[in-house]
C-alpha cells in the first residue's frame, strides 16, 4: 500500500538499473563461450587420470613429464592437460562433450579403443594416415592392433597399449585339490571340470571369478565374460556383410550355457562383487582375497599384483599360474582373448595439426611408450617393444605370457551403436550369474528383446 | 469461529484480491523475465526440439543432425521399457517419496510432540543430518549396509546372503525414503505445533480417545501440510538419480531402472541424446501434473476448510 506514495520516478529508476544489470549479466554470460580455440602454439591433452593408468598418481605424473619435456624441446609451446576422472564410461561421456565446442576440444585426447570409430563417424578426428606412414614405429604394430583405429582406410587414432584376457589360477589351491600345476585347459568343460573339484575339495574357496552383469559398461564386458563369446564357435557381434546385429547364434548360446553352468552350480564369485561397476579395477585383488582358484583376468592384474597395488602381493609370482583361455571346443588355434586398449587421437578441428602430431609421435618413442604401458600396465602395441626388458621385468613373469597372446586376439566392431548390443549382452549375461533358474533361451530372449527394441526389428539378425 | 466468518465475508466496494496487476510493475518484474526466459523458457523450449531431431552424444549425427518429426514420439509408445520405466518410477517415488517418507515423517513429528526437549533436539539434528548428507554419501552408506558382510546381511543371519540384489527395488527406495524423511520429519513438527491446543482440548472433553482426536482433529488440520510434503516428496524423489545410480546403476538388468536412470542412459551410454532429451521431457511433463494437481489439491481443501 505505501509504496503508492513512492514518487513514480524512484520505481522506474530502479526498474531500469535493475532491467540493465540483468541484460548484462546475461549477455556477458552468454559472450562467454565464444572465443575460437586455444591459439596456435597451446596443444592440450585431455587423458583418464584415475582409470586407465594402475594409480590415480600415475597419469598426472606421466603426462606431466611429457608436458614439460616438450615444452623444453619446443620453445613458445605450451602444453595444456585435462585430467578426466572416472570410470571409461565418464571419460567417453566428458570427452564427447568436450569436442561439442572448438573452444574446449582438446588437440591430443585418450579413448578407448571401442569408441574411436564413434568419435570418428562424428567428424572430430583428425586422419593420421600421411603421418603414420612416416614413422618407424608404425609398421610394428599388428594388424589387429591397426584396426582397432582404422575405420573406412582411415586410420584416426594410434594405440598406445593393449589388454589382453587369459584364465589366471592359483597353483598352492590346484595342487591341495589335486588338480595338474601347469594346467592346461583345452575345452571349456575342463574349464568346468577343475572347478568342480575344487569346490569339492576346498569348500571355502571361490573357485571362478568371471565378471559380469551392467555395471561396468562396455569395457567390462569386454575385459570379462565377452572374451567368452570369442573363443565360442561363432563369436561375430556385428555382421559386416548384413550391417545387421546378432542377436542369436550358437556362439552367444554356448557361452551363456557356459555362464548358466558357472551359476547354477556355485562356481562363480557373488554377484554383489562381480557387478560393482569398479569390477575391471577391483578384480585384482580378489585372487589374494577373498581368494578365486581360477579368473577371467587381464594382462594388468599381474603388473598390479607386483608393482603397483598396495598391499603388492609378491607370492603372486609363485603362486599364480597363466593359462590361455581355450576356445569351446578347441577348435581353431584352440585359444582367444578380446584385445581392446586405450588410443591417441589429434582433433579434426587443431590449429596447428603438424605440432599436434611432433607431441602425438613424441608420446609412441620408446622410452615414452613402454613408461605408458608400464604405468597403464598395457602391453605395447608394437610387438617389438613387447620384447624389451623395461616392458617384460615390469611385473614379471606375467608380462611375457600375455604378451604372447597378442596374435591370437580379435577385437570387436568399434561402431554406433555397440553400446546397446553390448547393453543386452550384459543384462543377458547378468541375469544368469544372478538367477541360476534363468535358461539359456530366455538370455537368448533378453538379447532379441532389448536390441530389437533399441535399434529396430530390421538391424539385428539371427545366425547358425 | 467468529474471526473466520469475518475475513470470509466478501469486502464492499473494489475486491481487494482480484486484478491487482498493475502494468508498471512489469518493469520491475522484468530482470526476473528474462532470467526466467533465459534459463528457463529457452532451456526447456531447446530440450523439447531436440527431443524431436536425431542428435546424438557421438557418431555420424552428432554434429549434423536434423528434425525427425514424431518419429522420437513413435518409437516411445511403443518402448516397452519405457513402460517398465515409468512403472519402476510410479512404485519408488510413490513407495519411497509419497508414502514412505510423508508417513515416516509424521510417526516420528507425532513421537517428537511427546519426547523431552533434549531428545527432541537431538531426534532432529540426527534427521536431519540424512537429509543434508551429499546423495552420493548415502548411496555409498546404503550400499556398504546392504550387500554381503553388510549390517542388514547380518541383521538377517545370513551374511553372504545379498540383500541389494535380492530386493533391489526395495533397498533403492529406504535409501531415498532415508534420505527424506527427516525434510518430511520438520515439516510436521511445525505444523503440529500449529495445531490449536484448545481444540484438542475440546476433543478431550468431549471423550475423544486418542485415536479419535488424531483422525477427527489433528490429521484433517495436518493436511495442507500432508499435502505439501506429498509433492515435496514426488519432486524429490522424482530427480533422486544419484542414491539409484551409484547403488545399482539401474540394474540389475531393469529392476531399478527409474525414468532419469533409463534417460541418462538413453543419452550418454547409448548416445540416443534426442531420445534422452525425450524422455527428460516426460520427466518434466509428469512433474508439472504433479504440481499443478498438488496445489489443485491443497487449494481446494483449503477453501472446504475455510467455508465450512
Amino acid at each position: 500500500m505505501f509504496t503508492k506514495s513512492r514518487p513514480r520516478t524512484f520505481r522506474a529508476k530502479l526498474a531500469c538499473t535493475a532491467t540493465a544489470i540483468t541484460v548484462g549479466a546475461v549477455a556477458l554470460a552468454g559472450c562467454g563461450g565464444s572465443s575460437a580455440g586455444p591459439g596456435k602454439n597451446v596443444l592440450t591433452i585431455a587423458y583418464g587420470s584415475t582409470f586407465v593408468f594402475a594409480t590415480a598418481a600415475l597419469a598426472p605424473q606421466y603426462y606431466g613429464n611429457i608436458a614439460r619435456e616438450f615444452e623444453a624441446a619446443h620453445p613458445g609451446v605450451t602444453v595444456k592437460l585435462i585430467p578426466i576422472a572416472g570410470s571409461p564410461s565418464d571419460i567417453v561421456t566428458k570427452l564427447s562433450l568436450l569436442y561439442r565446442s572448438p573452444s574446449t576440444a582438446p588437440t591430443i585426447a585418450q579413448i578407448d579403443s571401442g569408441d574411436v570409430g564413434l568419435f570418428a563417424e562424428a567428424g572430430y578426428f583428425l586422419p593420421l594416415n600421411s603421418y603414420v606412414s612416416q614413422t618407424s614405429w608404425w609398421p610394428g604394430f599388428p594388424q589387429v592392433v591397426k584396426n582397432e583405429t582404422t575405420f573406412g582406410g582411415q586410420v584416426y587414432a594410434v594405440n598406445q597399449g593393449e589388454n589382453v584376457q587369459a584364465l589366471a589360477y592359483n597353483k598352492v589351491d590346484f595342487a591341495k585339490a589335486g588338480l595338474p600345476v601347469p594346467w592346461h585347459p583345452r575345452t571349456w568343460q575342463d574349464i568346468i571340470n577343475a572347478a568342480l573339484t575344487i569346490k569339492k575339495k576346498l569348500p571355502g574357496v571361490t573357485p571362478v571369478w568371471a565378471e559380469g552383469g551392467t555395471g561396468a559398461g562396455t569395457v567390462g564386458v569386454e575385459l570379462g565374460v565377452g572374451n567368452l563369446l570369442a573363443a565360442s564357435s561363432n563369436p561375430t557381434v556385428f555382421d559386416a556383410k548384413t550391417g545387421k546385429w546378432v542377436i542369436d547364434s550358437t556362439g552367444l548360446r554356448q557361452t551363456f550355457a557356459f555362464i548358466h553352468t558357472l551359476a547354477a552350480d556355485g562356481l562363480n564369485a557373488p554377484v554383489a562383487d562381480l557387478f560393482n561397476p569398479n569390477a575391471p579395477g577391483d578384480s585384482t585383488t580378489y585372487m589374494m582375497n577373498p581368494g578365486a582358484a581360477i579368473a577371467l583376468a587381464s594382462n594388468y592384474w599381474g603388473a598390479s599384483w607386483l608393482e603397483n597395488q598396495a598391499p603388492a602381493w609378491p607370492k603372486a609370482a609363485q603362486d599364480i599360474g597363466i593359462a590361455p583361455l581355450p576356445t569351446v571346443n578347441g577348435q581353431g588355434s584352440g585359444t582367444s582373448s578380446l584385445i581392446t586398449g586405450w588410443d591417441q587421437a589429434i582433433y579434426k578441428g587443431a590449429q596447428n595439426p603438424s605440432l599436434a602430431w611432433q607431441l602425438l609421435d613424441f608420446m609412441m618413442q620408446k622410452k615414452n611408450l613402454l613408461a605408458a604401458d608400464n604405468d597403464g600396465e598395457f602391453i605395447p602395441p608394437d610387438t617389438a617393444y613387447a620384447k624389451d626388458p623395461l616392458y617384460l621385468n615390469f611385473g614379471a613373469p606375467f608380462q611375457a605370457e600375455f604378451a604372447a597372446l597378442e596374435p591370437y586376439a580379435t577385437e570387436w566392431p568399434g561402431t554406433s551403436n555397440l553400446p546397446i548390443w553390448s547393453e543386452a549382452f550384459q543384462q543377458a549375461t547378468g541375469a544368469l550369474e544372478q538367477n541360476p533358474s534363468t535358461s539359456v533361451s530366455a538370455a537368448v530372449q533378453t538379447m532379441k528383446t532389448y536390441i530389437s527394441e533399441g535399434l529396430g526389428p530390421s538391424d539385428v539378425e539371427s545366425q547358425p | 469461529m467468529t474471526s473466520d466468518a469475518l475475513t470470509a465475508a466478501p469486502p464492499q466496494g473494489r475486491r481487494l484480491d482480484k486484478r491487482r496487476f498493475e502494468w508498471n510493475t512489469s518493469l520491475l518484474l522484468l530482470p526476473a523475465g528474462i532470467l526466467i526466459a533465459a534459463v528457463f523458457v529457452y532451456a526447456v523450449g531447446y530440450s523439447f526440439y531436440i527431443g524431436l531431431t536425431n542428435l546424438s552424444l557421438l557418431g555420424p549425427t552428432a554434429v549434423v543432425y536434423h528434425f525427425t518429426g514424431a518419429a522420437n514420439l513413435s518409437r516411445l509408445v511403443h518402448d516397452t521399457f519405457f513402460l517398465h520405466s515409468l512403472w519402476v518410477t510410479f512404485l519408488f517415488v510413490f513407495g519411497s517419496g509419497v508414502v514412505g517418507a510423508t508417513v515416516i515423517g509424521l510417526a516420528l513429528a507425532l513421537l517428537m510432540q511427546k519426547a523431552l526437549a533434549p531428545i527432541r533436539l537431538a531426534a532432529a539434528a540426527v534427521a536431519m543430518i540424512a537429509f543434508m548428507l551429499p546423495p552420493v554419501t548415502i548411496a555409498v552408506v546404503w550400499y556398504a549396509a546392504s550387500v554381503p558382510q553388510g549390517t542388514f546381511a547380518r541383521l538377517f543371519g545370513n551374511p553372504n546372503s545379498d540383500p541389494l540384489f535380492s530386493a533391489p527395488l526395495l533397498f533403492v527406495s529406504l535409501a531415498n525414503m532415508w534420505s527424506l524423511v527427516g525434510l518430511a520429519m520438520l515439516l510436521f513438527v511445525a505444523a503440529l505445533r500449529n495445531v490449536p491446543s484448545d481444540i484438542t482440548e475440546a476433543a478431550r472433553l468431549e471423550r475423544a480417545g486418542a485415536i479419535r482426536r488424531f483422525t477427527s482433529v489433528t490429521l484433517p488440520l495436518l493436511k495442507p501440510t500432508i499435502v505439501t510434503s506429498a509433492l515435496l516428496m514426488t519432486l524429490l524423489s522424482l530427480a533422486n538419480f544419484t542414491i539409484v545410480w551409484l547403488m545399482t546403476g539401474g540394474g540389475p538388468g531393469t529392476a531399478t531402472s527409474i525414468l532419469p536412470v533409463y534417460s541418462y542412459q538413453q543419452g550418454f551410454q547409448f548416445y540416443h541424446l534426442a531420445y534422452g532429451a525425450l524422455l527428460g521431457n516426460v520427466m518434466l511433463i509428469l512433474t508439472a501434473i504433479f504440481g499443478v494437481g498438488y496445489v489443485k489439491m491443497a487449494r481446494g481443501k483449503r477453501q472446504k476448510g475455510g467455508s465450512s
